[in-house]
């Protein structure tokens, strides 16, 4: 089970949601690089780690998306400023950003517009 | 239609063999109980699955469609006409659904609340003799907590 919650601004201050659960269909945590990499002049290789940070990919299905209440919150969620999920009913918390953008990435399972089913990727705000 | 089903274990059934339905219309005070119904009636429940496995790698079943089928012959319902005309002016918002496998006392009672589930109905007409022969039938997709039950009688976790 995930909580997650949004944050919106109000003039300066980020405004946190109340808390919505979901029982995941998949919550992977991953590792994310950024390096610079070429070849100088003389051919030589440079690989250069400028930072990792921890992924975490989220998918939350129809099971939990059929219910009005969840599917709101997922909307309200995907266009938020601010984000955080816990796993422990937030006695820890984690503060991240959201990666995707655009259109929210519902898929529809068996084209069926009440069954959607979303992947969410949170990127870890400081890097390791 | 043929019926799958082992004599007393009902987690094996694919197709339910249908002897009863209650079927209430909304805006009609009627509840319509059929009791008798043809031999070729059933319902059928078929896993949706989710298209992303789930952390242990498989995927999730997230609804159920449903494939029911109701036979009634004109001399085994009293009301006959009054259902025919609920069926023509009401949408159906209840059905309750009672299975029992021939030469077994396994009874299930199966409550389907059309609000719950994205359903369609049609029905045909056809006359065995000289009396008509009403098939109702449903398809559809159940999408709430029912089919955490539906999946169990599948035999798999919800």
């Amino acid at each position: 089970m995930i909580d997650l919650k949004y944050g919106t601004y109000i003039g300066d201050t980020l405004n946190w949601s109340s808390s919505q659960s979901y029982n995941e269909l998949e919550f992977k945590d991953l590792t994310s690089t950024e390096r610079v990499q070429g070849s100088t002049l003389s051919g030589n290789r440079f690989n250069h780690l400028l930072h990792s940070r921890n992924v975490w990919r989220l998918t939350i299905s129809a099971d939990e998306l059929y219910q009005a209440t969840k599917e709101t919150f997922m909307r309200a969620f995907y266009k938020a400023q601010g984000w955080k999920w816990s796993d422990d009913n937030w006695v820890t918390e984690k503060v991240v950003d959201l990666l995707e953008s655009g259109d929210i990435p519902y898929k529809f399972i068996n084209n069926h517009i009440d069954l959607k089913e979303i992947t969410l990727t949170f990127i870890e705000v400081e890097p390791d | 239609m043929a019926t799958y089903y082992f004599y007393d274990d009902v987690t094996k059934w694919k197709i339910y063999p249908i002897n009863g339905v209650d079927l209430t219309f909304t805006t009609s005070d009627n509840i319509h109980r059929l009791r008798y119904l043809e031999e070729n009636s059933y319902i059928k429940f078929t896993p949706i699955l989710s298209e992303i496995n789930d952390d242990n790698g498989c995927p999730r079943v997230v609804a159920t469609e449903i494939d029911a089928q109701f036979i009634l012959l004109q001399n085994n319902y009293s009301d006959f006409d009054a259902l025919i005309t609920d069926i023509i002016n009401y949408q159906l918002n209840w059905v309750i659904i009672f299975c029992a496998a021939l030469n077994s006392y396994v009874v299930m009672t199966i409550s389907i609340n059309i609000n719950d589930a994205v359903c369609k109905t049609s029905h045909t007409i056809e006359f065995k003799g000289d009396y008509p022969l009403l098939t109702i039938s449903l398809k559809g997709i159940m999408k709430n907590d029912k089919m955490i039950l539906m999946s169990n009688i599948f035999g798999e976790e919800p």
